[in-house]
């Protein structure tokens, strides 16, 4: 993309934004334009940057920025991937009683991180129904944890009301398993009211593992104890996201990073997404039925966990990345062993694929169920293979290249049909693409030190940093403090796949809800589930998830 | 793109068997056979006791906060528990006399809390004026050797030092009043 | 004829023997499954440590004992003596003994179904609403098949098939039995009823201890029953005798169970509204076949 066409870009975004509010200002910081308008016009703006310019909504936040400058703040991120840019509408709010209007009917996607918000900072949104989504039931009312008066170790002694199951009147049975079970994944709590064996509707309550690591990180941690912190966000891409944080800090403080740390950055990544996207297959054909699959798929996964740990030192966590570089150099010896590794994993990998698609079970059942329309993919702004499935080009690899990706080159596959098959086709391709992009990487290493010299965060800067995880964009906001981040949003891609669910969930049959739940690849841990008959009527609810406690 | 894909290459499901064949048998007897990790590795830490100085740099560093740093009675420990630990090794980037080791031991499982944790006790060095400890002998020690000072000034801990600095300040100006 | 002592000696044997081995097998299927996933796997004698286990664990209890119980120990008291009886009925003429076969299979399957029911407990319930479906294709089948079995031989004793002549016909209805032995086993495609990751685990999610220790042992006597049958109904016409058949027949049984393991390994679960259906096509065109030939070589 030439200059130009950005100078265009930036002027027809300025102009539009004017004429809602001549009065606004912006700010154009390495990809992003951050523009500041009054609460009256942000829906205005939004409708203008979503609608008409063809934006995603990336995430939204609010911060508490009293200390700074007396007022409450809301961020809302939006992405121009077909030009590379981050859009950041900033609005203040009042900080006796912070309000803010929705933009949730103008954007579906919103939803969550609005809630987020308002449980988080106590920011009341105007226009929609209010609910509690992060903080647990019995946490107090008006105890917002985001706010900077809040310390980070405060234990409020919780309230006795505990969350219940509403079974209707009619049921006979309410059965409480948990909070264990070894074949569903993360601590979702879904509830699939079903018909027979027909899925009517579903209900979501997540967030039972929300481990406050957005307050830590800017209260106890400093900048670089932050990264490992980041890497524990998740167990399967943990990376992805201390390298997203660093990233954000070193936009925030433009630190130059050497070119050798962004491509080890780059080819650890890739690693970490082969070792992912295995998993994920192979427990995808646990769920079939299909445990040879999965075996298979686990042992050519094994030699990518063995070269990681041998690039890096831990088969997972890896623990290299640092503001500024990473901890681990890539010598000639290991560059000679991570290629060997390769080539046998593809070998075997192309093989075991030409075997997982050759049984009739695992075609047929992925075939056809857990459909997201294409339409559906875009309104709720889904990420990843999950928008990959669904006929949605977006690959922030790409589209907003970071790390060591504009040196490479490779394809993003997509498919249109929106199935199970067609994420599952989507991972399988990726696999294949990863390998290619880190013996590219490996090829063009260049020479030079692995960690930037001497450098200072400034305070009070902000920057979003994006990063493709294996199962979609990893976003984080930075706005930079003393010694540690002041602000540090996180989101991470399955928070925006899973009210795709509900699509997906609807009006399929119950023996592929595991599947279809798994598609999008939610990070695995436990679920449990509570089921619910109705004998009168033949309707049942079955509910999988954790973390309810009845009564 | 998709049609020189394997997704469409026809196979059957004896594939599956052909790569069984061919790959034998990979898993191990683990817990009776050697583990699968590599020679980079990390695993727990251990602290060398005779070169610790107690400065505390690792317990700045560490993220989890496995390493603390607790000073009682005129001693200053430094406390490692294995049980907390992510074994990052950014203790070991930033020892000052490299007296921390990374070693490869990961298999840490015990019945004994107490072999989780590992101590090193330093005696301190109390302020020539108030009296208070406030760094370890071995530290002094190293303060000395990497920039020599005089024992007045090492000897006082870093309120006592400013004071005394600001009073000789205040008296080369000629005042009199003393620096509270 | 009477039953002389040889034959109540290897009737004797046999069912001990058998009753023995069962579970020895299984640990031979987990071991040939192994094989395929490139893992070493359980010793030979692992499903005996398990049942060993279960037994030694506290006998749990369960809501509405009497039922689960009660049809817990029916379904392995059927399972055990519909082997005895299988058994017997090869070594010792026994008239309409088929039929008893096939009473004996019909209760033991409704018990098996009726299971799941008894307890309650809606994952089980979930699992026993898939397995119905299945099985009353497979039994309508079976029912079918073994009464095909007698009109095309002429013959209601199980201890004279050995003197039948074999006719394609007669060999197209074993290999029915043999797919509806394959489906009542269980495996893959067919796991439909304890697909775990699928919201459904059979019984097996709430049984514990020893109860759980007599619903698998039972299941493996039953999963032998279903291979027998077909095995002895296909090789007896070729042996001549029905001793040599008997003993054949147990021979080739822990083969087919390596067969069958092998195949469970390489398919994927089917889904309850697909396998009726697939099955019931499969059914039919071999029971066309089979009535074609039956027409063709009368």
């Amino acid at each position: 993309m030439t200059k130009k066409s950005l100078d265009h870009v930036l002027k027809e975004y300025i102009d539009g934004i004017k004429s809602i509010y001549p009065k606004a200002d912006y700010l154009f910081s390495n990809d992003t334009l951050f523009i500041v308008v009054p609460k009256e016009k942000l829906r205005d703006v939004t409708e203008f940057i979503h609608n008409k310019m063809d934006c995603y909504l990336r995430t939204c936040l609010g911060s508490d920025e009293r200390p700074l400058l007396g007022h409450f703040a809301l961020y809302h991120i939006f992405g121009d991937d077909r030009n590379g840019l981050n859009i950041v509408v900033k609005t203040y709010l009042d900080p006796k009683k912070p309000v803010a209007p929705t933009i949730m009917d103008i954007v579906p996607a919103a939803d969550w991180c609005e809630m987020e918000a308002r449980d988080l900072l106590g920011i009341e949104f105007e226009g929609r129904k209010q609910y509690r989504l992060v903080l647990p039931v019995g946490w107090p009312d008006n105890l917002h944890p985001l706010r900077k008066d809040v310390p980070y170790n405060i234990r409020p002694r919780p309230s006795a009301v505990g969350e219940r199951i509403t079974p209707p009147k009619t049921a006979t049975a309410t059965i409480p398993v948990g909070p264990y079970h070894p074949a569903l994944h993360e601590p979702e709590y879904f509830e699939l009211y079903v018909e027979g064996e027909t899925v009517v509707d579903v209900k979501y309550r997540g967030f039972h593992v929300h481990r406050g690591i957005e307050k830590l990180g800017e209260s106890r941690m400093n900048y670089q104890q932050v990264n490992f912190l980041a890497e524990r966000i998740c167990g399967i891409c943990g990376f992805v996201h201390s390298t997203c944080y660093a990233q954000a800090v070193e936009k925030a403080a433009k630190i130059d990073v050497p070119e050798r740390a962004k491509f080890i950055r780059s080819i650890v990544l890739e690693i970490e997404r082969i070792h992912s996207h295995l998993l994920w297959i192979g427990v995808a054909a646990h769920l079939l039925g299909y445990d040879t699959g999965f075996m298979h798929a686990w042992r050519i996964r094994e030699h990518i966990m063995v070269l990681a740990e041998f690039l890096t030192g831990s088969r997972k966590t890896y623990g290299i990345n640092l503001v500024g570089g990473v901890r681990r150099d890539i010598n000639e010896d290991k560059k000679k062993q991570a290629i060997e590794v390769l080539d046998k994993v593809e070998k075997d990998y192309m093989e075991y694929l030409k075997a997982l698609l050759a049984v009739p079970e695992v075609k047929k059942r992925a075939t056809e169920t857990g459909i997201l329309p294409k339409e559906d993919a875009r309104k709720l702004s889904v990420v990843g293979p999950t928008a990959r499935g669904s006929g949605l080009d977006r690959d922030v690899r790409r589209d907003v290249p970071y790390a060591a990706y504009n040196y490479v080159d490779f394809n993003v596959p997509v498919y249109d049909s929106g199935d199970n098959l067609a994420r599952l086709l989507v991972r399988a391709d990726e696999v294949i693409e990863s390998i290619k992009i880190i013996r590219q990487l490996l090829d063009q290493l260049p020479k030079g030190p692995i960690m930037a010299e001497d450098f200072e965060i400034p305070e009070n800067r902000a920057a979003v940093s994006l990063a493709e995880a294996p199962r979609g964009e990893d976003i984080h906001y930075i706005i930079t403090g003393d010694g540690r981040p002041y602000r540090w949003k996180v989101r991470a891609p399955t928070y925006q796949n899973i009210p795709a669910l509900k699509v997906m969930l609807k009006g399929a049959p119950l023996a592929d809800a595991p599947l279809t739940i798994a598609s999008i690849d939610p990070c695995f841990s436990c679920t449990d589930r509570i089921y619910v008959i109705n004998e009168t009527s033949a309707r049942k609810i079955v509910r999988i998830g954790i973390g309810l406690c009845p009564g | 793109m998709s049609e020189d894909k394997p997704a469409t290459s026809r196979s059957t499901i004896l594939k599956a068997l052909e790569i069984a064949l061919k790959t034998g048998r990979v898993t191990r007897k683990y817990p009776f056979a050697e583990p699968l990790i590599t020679d980079e590795f990390r695993g727990r830490i251990e602290i060398d006791e005779e070169k610790c100085i107690g400065c505390g740099a690792c317990v700045l560093a560490c993220p989890p906060n496995a390493l603390e740093l607790i000073e009682e009675n005129g001693q200053r420990m430094i406390k490692y528990f294995i049980g907390r630990c992510i074994y990052c090794w950014r203790c070991i980037d930033v020892c000052p006399v490299n007296a921390i080791r990374g070693t490869r031991d990961f298999e840490l499982a015990t019945d004994n809390i107490d072999d989780l944790v590992d101590i090193v006790v330093h005696d301190m060095v109390k302020c020539s004026s108030c009296g208070s400890a406030f760094m370890t002998i071995r530290q002094k020690i190293y303060v000395i050797k990497k920039a020599p000072l005089t024992e007045n000034y090492i000897d006082k801990d870093p309120k006592c030092r400013r004071e005394k600095t600001l009073n000789a300040l205040l008296k080369r100006r000629g005042g009199v009043m003393k620096y509270e | 004829m009477s039953l002389d002592f040889i034959n109540a000696g290897l009737v004797l044997s046999s069912i001990t023997t058998l009753l023995f081995i069962v579970p020895i097998l299984d640990s031979i299927e987990r071991k040939v499954k192994a094989a395929i996933h490139s893992r070493i796997g359980p010793p030979i004698l692992q499903t005996w440590y398990d049942i060993r286990k279960l037994f030694a664990k506290k006998l749990s209890v369960i809501p509405n004992p009497f039922h689960v119980v009660f049809f817990l120990f029916l379904y392995m008291m059927l399972s055990i003596m519909s082997i005895t009886y299988f058994i017997t009925a090869v070594l010792v003429p026994m008239w309409n003994s088929i039929m008893v076969l096939i009473i004996l299979i019909t209760i033991l399957q409704t018990t098996f179904i009726v299971l799941p029911f008894v307890t309650s407990n809606p994952f089980a319930i979930i699992g026993a609403t898939r397995e119905v479906l299945l099985v009353l294709v497979n039994e309508i089948v079976f029912f079918i098949a073994m009464a095909l079995l007698i009109f095309f031989s002429g013959e209601t004793y199980l201890s004279s098939l050995p003197y039948i002549h074999p006719t394609p016909a007669y060999l197209i209805l074993a290999a029915i039995l043999f797919i509806v032995g394959y489906v009542s086993c269980g495996r893959q495609p067919f796991d439909i009823a304890e697909a775990e990751p699928e919201i459904a685990s059979g019984i097996l999610v709430e049984l514990t201890g020893p109860l759980l220790g007599v619903f698998v042992y039972a299941n493996l006597v039953r999963r032998a029953l279903f291979k027998l049958i077909p095995v002895y109904v296909l090789i007896a016409p070729f042996t001549g005798s029905n001793m040599y058949a008997l003993i054949t027949s147990l021979i080739i049984l822990p083969i087919l169970w390596v067969i069958y393991a092998g195949l469970a390994a390489l398919f994927g679960r089917s889904r309850v509204d697909i396998a009726p259906v697939s099955l019931l096509k499969l059914y039919s065109i071999l029971f066309s076949i089979t009535i074609i030939l039956y027409l063709v070589f009368k």
